[in-house]
């Protein structure tokens, strides 16, 4: 029988609410590229992105039976991921604006993309990583972030006009 | 800056190239259902209980070292009493009693 990837995630959410460690391990072969590429994307650094998704994936494991089943799992998960991240970032004490040591060899661009998202309000960065990440639509994101769709494609324009901004002071 | 060449930008700039397989460090905490620093209490306990199996077999083996010569001493107190007995019982067959 066919089932939509999303059918797919419940059957295995409701497991793992049962703590079926299958079900967990499925899950998070499905979801750990996306989980990881949000923290990684939010928190710069790969060994604190690392860390931020294993607790998210824990939270899962521990608080499944929070999803009511009004979003997405991968809705859920990114909410839950999110979360996670600010947590952390607050707990930090980097300055912010700086982007501290990634643990890999970047690009000029992306470098000069990273450090103008860190100029951003958080939750306009939260809406262009979201928008941007491999896997998730419009509708998902904007589950993720729990505004409307419309509300986040208004703030993806307002958010891309002060990015090109910051971009093109920079290149001066 | 076009809007496509920013969108191109951020596509390139937030792709994860490779993710870590997050189950192989999950799957202890999943399993045992403890949190690192729990797991390391779980282990010292353990090591602990271990110890002190280890030892108990040891610390009777001692015991039973020292109360052995008591024991012997004992035994032989018995056979020569029972010897005496048996002696008398003799004596006494032989006088006709």
């Amino acid at each position: 029988m066919f089932r939509s990837p999303d059918e797919e995630d419940r059957r295995l959410l409701a497991r793992v609410v049962r703590h079926d460690e299958r079900a967990l391990q499925t899950l998070i072969r499905r979801h750990q590229r996306l989980v990881y590429g949000l923290c990684l994307n939010v928190m710069v650094n790969r060994e604190d992105a690392e860390e931020a998704a294993l607790e998210v994936f824990l939270k899962l494991w521990r608080k499944a039976e929070l999803h009511r089943g009004e979003c997405s799992v991968k809705s859920f998960l990114c909410r839950i991921a999110i979360n996670e991240c600010r947590d952390r970032l607050r707990r930090r004490t980097t300055i912010i604006g700086e982007v501290e040591d990634p643990g890999v060899e970047m690009s000029q661009d992306r470098l000069a993309i990273l450090c103008a998202l860190r100029n951003l309000e958080e939750d306009d960065r939260m809406a262009i990583i979201l928008y941007h990440l491999d896997g998730l639509s419009v509708d998902e994101a904007a589950e993720a972030l729990e505004i409307s769709p419309g509300v986040l494609k208004m703030r993806l324009v307002r958010t891309r006009a002060r990015l090109k901004v910051i971009l093109e002071d920079r290149d001066e | 800056m076009n809007d496509f060449k920013l969108n191109q930008l951020l596509d390139d700039a937030l792709r994860v190239e490779e993710t870590p397989d997050l189950w192989m460090r999950i799957s202890p905490r999943v399993s045992t259902g403890l949190s690192g620093a729990e797991l390391l209490w779980a282990g010292g306990v353990a090591m602990a209980v271990l110890l002190v199996l280890v030892a108990m077999p040891l610390k009777a083996v001692s015991v039973e070292s020292r109360w052995e010569p008591i024991a012997y001493k004992a035994r032989m107190r018995a056979h020569q009493m029972a010897a005496s007995h048996d002696k008398l019982l003799i004596l006494a067959a032989d006088n006709g009693e």
